[in-house]
């Protein structure tokens, strides 16, 4: 239902007065005090990637950028028959994680927010501490020892995928 | 193990304790390989088919082709079979 055009001056007269801002009268100058709002805050996302052989995911020198990848960045180890070991007691996360390396977890824990792919022949190789992983599709395979954790959100494991191991 | 509202059509086993939550869908073999070995299931899950020898533990179960847990006993709160029984 529309007001009618009487209905809707009436309100923008109530309006204005409320504002003191009714035609003739000027605003005060506290009306007309700049006002600043605060901006939110931005994360800036960076995709990084894995160089080089077999290493440990703390080293930076095995990163593009040469800086450790963290919550804001989508990791990329594309460099299939390496290995790459997480073995920390703190826990680890990026937003995302594609992957055709062999990713061995050996300690704390790894976790990834978004999309995340295990890709053939990638594989997930949990020793010890967990993998907690986001939606996304996974070819690879994924093998959980006995006290150790896997924990998969809305992943699609395709036919060449399996899970297998006891877990904790 | 924990999964949560995912598709599984590769094969899946475990011989240790698995906790599926939401639902989740297995679309192939899915093997429950050791005596000992549970399925904790919060949510709902579709098994295509399900050979095992330790389940024990099920709240829900939803099966579109064949379960074989051989002579162990189990305890499913609510069962939907789909298929032949």
């Amino acid at each position: 239902m529309y007001a009618s055009s009487h209905t809707r001056r009436a309100g923008r007269r109530t309006a204005l007065a409320s504002l003191g801002m009714n035609r003739g009268i000027a605003p005060s100058p506290k009306q007309r005090a700049l006002r600043i709002e605060p901006l939110e805050a931005r994360m800036l996302l960076s995709a990084i990637s894995w160089k080089g052989d077999s290493g440990y995911r703390t080293d930076p020198n095995h990163w593009s950028g040469g800086v450790v990848p963290g919550p804001a960045d989508d990791v990329t180890i594309d460099v299939p028959g390496i290995t790459v070991t997480v073995s920390s007691s703190a826990p680890q996360s990026v937003r995302s994680l594609y992957s055709t390396a062999t990713l061995v977890i050996d300690g704390g824990s790894l976790t990834t927010a978004t999309n995340s792919e295990i890709a053939s022949p990638g594989a997930v190789d949990v020793q010890a501490g967990s993998l907690y992983l986001g939606g996304g599709e996974s070819t690879g395979t994924f093998q959980v020892a006995a006290g150790a954790g896997l924990g998969l959100t809305g992943q699609v494991l395709g036919p060449t995928s399996s899970v297998t191991g006891a877990g904790g | 193990m924990t999964l949560d509202a995912c598709t599984v059509e590769g094969t899946y086993a475990i011989t240790g304790g698995t906790t599926l939550v939401g639902r989740n869908d297995f679309t192939s073999t899915s093997t429950v390989a050791s005596v000992g070995a549970s399925l904790y299931i919060e949510g709902t899950a579709t098994f295509q088919t399900v050979i095992g020898t330790g389940i024990t533990e099920l709240d829900s179960l939803t099966l579109g082709g064949a379960l074989d847990l051989g002579s162990n006993a189990f305890t499913v709160a609510n069962v939907d079979i789909q298929g032949a029984r």
